[in-house]
């Protein structure tokens, strides 16, 4: 079992985490820190638990044992009201967009300025900004459907990001795209991750892997296998 | 709350066709228990037109004086369930009888001697307009010494009287009954239309969004779904009160059926509201408690 390393920099902290779904354990007994900052791919196999990890820092998941610290704060014990408050902290993207399907590609990224209740001319001014940033700013009209698979995960990001948040947990972003569409969302991520922002990844994409940004850990069976440090990192 | 207004009408736009049904459901449910509640005012109407008329004709003894005419009008007045006697002389009765039989008036030539009695037109009140309390009543009355015979004889109201009360009974269950059958219909409807926004609502909840945020578009919709069901229910109710009215007229004893009155239509238009709003309250909290870890 690896211990936490208590630096006072862990924005998530694991100490013997299990999840299981029936009879079915997804995740046994992981303890690891992560830290702020930090550049994280979490890699394994399908069935691993990467993406049940994932859920655990922003309670789309419980622990069935253990502990989780996110920013401090037992996820255990947090209530039930303060859920989206902690969600605002991160930005989530997933492998199928998840997009709105009726609201367009600007509506969809307002959306989470909306949901903090935000003056109106200012979301319009970031939406617009953040869009021009993801190259999407001349399809903000347009239906998530009329859109490509690399653009509609443009929009993914651009939701993500669009509230500034502090940490991006990002699930097989590149699992369903072209090496080049890839290479677009990684830069986008990596752009965002350079303004100090922790990121997260889950991914088997071998190719991003190669790429070595950052640490990767390795789960296998729900179990934490090995962790390897970002090149020029001490191990 | 302007915020949420909005998102609720662009709500409306985005899924003309969920709503567009789940108002016609709510309409048609309240439309029939509207029908049925139309039905029971109507009937209540009807009886309590017919309980006012009841009156029971106290005929007194030949050649009483004034002073027990006076006494046994005093008794009938301070009796259980009487509104008010009103004495009928022999004389006056014979004027009327005379003028309602006006084109008959040579049967009169030979009648000599006036052959009616004095007589007490007792009017029941409403609430005693019962045949059994009735009945007790004119007991009572024969017994008084200067009463010679009493006459009730519209028993066939007493018998109308019971079916309409079966008929208010049975109409007032059923409208009860399909109010709550609208609620379940709502309740289900509202239900299906989340369901089908569960994808929404899983990412409004990832993003952040409170659970105030989420509830309250989906709230005021069910309240305006259930207020427009309502009022286009009372729309379509009131255009066949129009039609049955138009085409049938005066009824039974020359009864034009009312409409609901101003009180019942606020009550099905609030019902709609709450319908609306309740079957949005149940289908969420379900829902929500789904959803949410």
């Amino acid at each position: 079992m690896t211990q936490p390393d208590n630096t006072d920099d862990a924005l998530i902290r694991l100490f013997n985490v299990s999840k299981r779904f029936g009879a079915k354990l997804a995740l046994s007994n992981i303890t690891m820190d992560i830290h702020k900052g930090e550049w994280l791919y979490v890699t394994g196999p399908s069935g691993a638990g990467k993406s049940t990890l994932l859920k655990l820092f922003y309670l789309g998941e419980k622990t069935t044992s253990g502990q989780v610290l996110v920013f401090g704060t037992n996820m255990n014990r947090l209530a039930r009201r303060e859920i989206p408050f902690l969600r605002r902290r991160f930005g989530i993207i997933f492998q199928d967009f998840k997009l709105i399907a009726h609201r367009n590609v600007f509506e969809n990224v307002a959306l989470v300025l909306e949901a903090r209740g935000e003056p109106r001319a200012m979301i319009a001014k970031r939406t617009r900004n953040i869009l021009r940033h993801a190259g999407m700013e001349m399809r903000m009209n347009a239906m998530p459907t009329t859109l490509s698979g690399g653009e509609q995960q443009r929009v993914a990001v651009a939701r993500a990001i669009a509230g500034q948040p502090e940490v991006i947990l990002a699930d097989e972003p590149t699992g369903s795209l072209d090496p080049k569409s890839a290479e677009i969302i990684i830069g986008l991520l990596s752009a965002y991750h350079k303004r100090g922002a922790t990121v997260l990844v889950a991914t088997h994409d071998t190719e991003l892997l190669a790429r070595r940004e950052g640490r990767i850990i390795r789960l296998e069976e729900g179990r934490l296998v090995s962790s390897e440090p970002a090149v020029g990192e001490a191990p | 709350m302007r915020d949420h207004m909005q998102r609720t009408l662009k709500d409306f736009t985005a899924h003309a066709f969920l709503h567009g049904i789940t108002v016609l459901t709510i309409s048609l449910t309240i439309l029939i228990a509207g029908a049925l509640l139309l039905v029971v005012e109507n009937g209540t109407a009807v009886i309590s037109s017919w309980k006012s008329g009841v009156t029971v004709m106290v005929y007194l003894h030949d050649g009483i004086s004034s002073s027990e005419v006076e006494a046994t009008g005093r008794s009938l007045e301070t009796m259980g369930g009487v509104k008010g006697a009103t004495f009928i002389s022999r004389d006056e009765a014979l004027t009327d009888l005379m003028e309602s039989m006006a084109g008959q008036r040579s049967l009169f030539d030979d009648l000599g001697e006036n052959p009616l009695p004095d007589a007490y037109e007792v009017e029941v009140s409403p609430e005693a307009a019962e045949w059994s309390r009735v009945e007790v009543m004119a007991a009572a009355m024969v017994k008084l010494s200067a009463v010679d015979e009493v006459e009730y004889g519209r028993s066939w109201l007493a018998r109308v009287s019971r079916l309409l009360g079966l008929v208010e009974l049975t109409g007032g269950a059923l409208a009860l009954l399909f109010f709550i059958v609208a609620l379940f219909i709502v309740y289900n409807t509202v239900r299906l239309a989340l369901y089908s926004r569960r994808d929404e609502i899983e990412i409004m909840q990832l993003v952040g969004a409170t659970g105030n945020f989420i509830k309250m578009p989906l709230y005021l919709a069910g309240i305006i779904e259930g207020g427009l069901g309502a009022l286009i229910a009372l729309m379509a109710l009131f255009g066949a009160y129009l039609l049955f009215v138009s085409k049938v007229g005066g009824g039974v004893d020359d009864f034009v059926p009312s409409f609901l009155s101003i009180g019942a239509m606020g009550v099905v238009f609030l019902y709609g509201i709450f319908v609306g709003w309740f079957g949005c309250f149940l289908s969420l909290r379900e829902f929500m408690q789904e959803t949410a870890v």
